[in-house]
């Protein structure tokens, strides 16, 4: 196990190396004045392209500003906004509210989506699987959105059952509606996912074995081919998170919950490129590292992993 | 590849791996495990294989004939091929739609006089805020839509089959290298890397969105083909190429290749949708499709502060959006159920 860990760690390195150098060639790599571009349309103003200079390093060979960029980020600095206010001061401030709001949605996407799965997969072609089937066909093709926009009209301005914007009403009542947003599309891969899954485990052997030696229906299911079928399904979870944050950073900008996937919303809007990039940055750390621990209690969760 | 194996961020994984064969099981109910057209299917994988152009043309057309065959009883797959019929002629012919002056500001098309006005007999679909024709806007839309989709996945097919069919097929050193790169594209999501490459790189029309999908949204073909590849690699009939002293691209180009498409075919034909919506969602942000070019994304931003007053501007946009995306979908499953015997 510790080995397996170790393994993990090393081949994020060369990852975490990619990936920031690839944010920041992005930007600073490409022909043209990145600082100019940086301002997008608008006309820099001196002082302000001279202080981006400074602050990114543009006098600097390239190697030396990604490595100072790299050490920015390592010890936690992000660069800051036009206004001269630190990317991880936002990142501080507005963190509890998105890890909230993602524990939120991972939670409907895990209880909804397996549950659902579940009842699509114990009676395949029946009504329910049907109706499960083609509802999150539909759901996955609807971008989040369309999905936001209708959602927040229909139960926070019609319905009036939940808030429609901000975080007022505190967790639960502000929060669930966004996160219902945010954790639909995954939702529905899951429940298909479970489904697949179930349906293919039920054809086992082993799960034949119990029917035959006459175990009751509920311990055949809940217990020979429920489990095994939850494999792919923690994997999936896992590695959907970066499409989570996507979803969190359109649902924030809609529902105008003041997280970090608003503050990027926000920032693409406006053109604040320097804040773009450095939330992005954060994120992509984030999800590397939750990617690790993910695959880490993979290893744990099936044996078969840790011996490769 | 890292292990464990992860499948490839939210899509359908058409290699029959043992734990995940497809989110998607659409295959009808009413077909046993073993019909007759499964054993048929995995009869002719073998024969399909082989299928050199030395092959006759009765065996070599057999594993798609049967797909053909499976293909044709399935309402879902004609429901599909209808509406992306619908959808390409209005990408490519707007005008038979749609009067073309009903979306150009020279011939007045926009009148605020009109503005939010709901569905009627002269405005099918109702007009915008702007006043503008929201049908005939709808129709004009498909174009920056599809146009996205097709480059992206014609683009991500090509880089992943290059980069894939490198790996998988030299392995060693090479393998180790792309696929590291493959790791590290792979770790950026594709919406935060356009977000970026968008926000920093302002390029007019549809090409922004185009190369930012494409640079970024590759690596899931790339992996499927580089495994697709390995296991061809092995096969017979390789070897067989080899021991007669083919080189190398011979091989790669008439006998790898070849056999080792099909889930590259089918990943790409699903994968279409996501670059659809993915497009949207960047317009809808303001750094996808810029104005004045038509598109649905930007016509579902514009109606997002009047939808409550005036549903319309939203609703069929939106609508359209979702058909495009769902038959591409659904074309990308039968397909897939069709050509993959081990699904069924």
């Amino acid at each position: 196990m510790g080995r397996y860990v170790v393994r993990r760690l090393l081949q994020l390195v060369p990852v975490f190396f990619g990936t920031t150098f690839l944010i920041y060639g992005l930007v600073f790599l490409l022909p043209g004045d990145p600082i100019q571009r940086l301002f997008g349309e608008r006309q820099p103003d001196p002082t302000q392209a001279a202080r981006l200079r400074d602050a990114y390093n543009l006098d600097d060979s390239f190697i030396v500003q990604y490595l100072k960029y790299i050490g920015g980020v390592l010890t936690g600095d992000f660069g800051t906004t036009y206004t001269g206010r630190e990317v991880s001061q936002i990142l501080l401030e507005r963190w509890p509210i998105t890890l909230q709001l993602a524990l939120t949605a991972i939670v409907i996407e895990i209880v909804f989506g397996i549950g659902l799965g579940l009842l699509a997969g114990i009676r395949r072609g029946g009504f329910a699987d049907r109706t499960v089937l083609v509802t999150t066909l539909v759901v996955v093709s609807i971008p989040v959105f369309v999905l936001g926009i209708v959602v927040q009209y229909i139960f926070g301005v019609k319905l009036g059952w939940f808030p429609a914007t901000g975080i007022t009403d505190g967790w639960p009542m502000s929060y669930l509606l966004p996160a219902t947003v945010i954790a639909a599309l995954s939702l529905a891969y899951v429940a298909r996912l479970t489904r697949t899954s179930l349906v293919e485990n039920l054809r086992t052997d082993y799960v034949r074995t119990a029917v035959a030696k006459g175990l009751p229906r509920r311990r055949v299911i809940g217990v020979h081919a429920f489990r095994n079928s939850l494999i792919p399904v923690v994997t999936f979870i896992g590695a959907d998170l970066g499409f989570l944050m996507a979803g969190a950073v359109v649902t924030e900008g809609i529902f105008n919950i003041p997280g970090i996937g608003n503050a990027l919303f926000t920032a693409v809007r406006l053109g604040e490129a320097p804040v773009v990039v450095g939330i992005t940055t954060f994120l992509v750390v984030m999800i590397l590292l939750v990617n690790l621990l993910v695959d880490v209690l993979y290893g744990v969760l099936d044996p078969r992993i840790r011996y490769e | 590849m890292s292990e464990p194996e992860r499948p490839d961020q939210g899509q359908p994984n058409p290699e029959p791996r043992p734990h995940e064969s497809g989110y998607a099981d659409d295959e009808p109910p009413t077909e046993g495990f073993f019909g007759s057209a499964n054993t048929a299917v995995t009869d002719d994988l073998g024969a399909a294989e082989e299928s050199q152009s030395e092959v006759p043309e009765q065996r070599r057309a057999s594993l798609r004939a049967d797909a053909w065959h499976q293909l044709r009883r399935r309402p879902m797959f004609w429901f599909a091929i209808v509406i992306i019929a619908v959808f390409v002629t209005m990408a490519l012919v707007p005008w038979l739609f749609a009067d073309p002056d009903a979306v150009s500001q020279q011939a007045g098309a926009c009148q605020l006089a009109r503005s939010l006005q709901p569905p009627s007999s002269e405005f099918w679909f109702g007009t915008d805020q702007q006043g503008c024709d929201v049908y005939a806007r709808t129709i004009y839309g498909a174009r920056a839509s599809i146009t996205v989709g097709v480059l992206v996945t014609l683009g991500v097919s090509v880089i992943g089959v290059i980069i894939g069919t490198t790996a998988g097929y030299f392995g060693g050193w090479a393998d180790s290298v792309l696929s590291r790169i493959v790791d590290i594209f792979f770790a950026l999501p594709l919406f935060l890397a356009g977000l970026i490459f968008l926000s920093v790189l302002q390029l007019p029309g549809i090409w922004g969105v185009v190369i930012a999908m494409t640079l970024f949204g590759w690596t899931q073909i790339a992996r499927i083909a580089r495994s697709s590849v390995i296991s061809t690699k092995s096969m017979d009939y390789v070897q067989a190429a080899r021991a007669l002293g083919a080189s190398n691209d011979r091989i790669i180009r008439h006998h790898v290749l070849p056999n080792s498409l099909t889930p590259v075919i089918v990943v790409a034909m699903i994968s279409l949708g996501g670059f659809i919506t993915a497009e949207a969602t960047f317009s809808f942000l303001g750094i996808g499709v810029q104005p004045p070019t038509i598109s649905w994304g930007v016509m579902i931003a514009e109606a997002q502060t009047v939808f409550v007053s005036a549903p319309w501007t939203l609703l069929f946009p939106a609508g359209a959006l979702l058909l495009t995306v769902l038959s591409f979908i659904l074309l990308g499953d039968a397909v897939r159920d069709a050509l993959d015997p081990k699904l069924q």
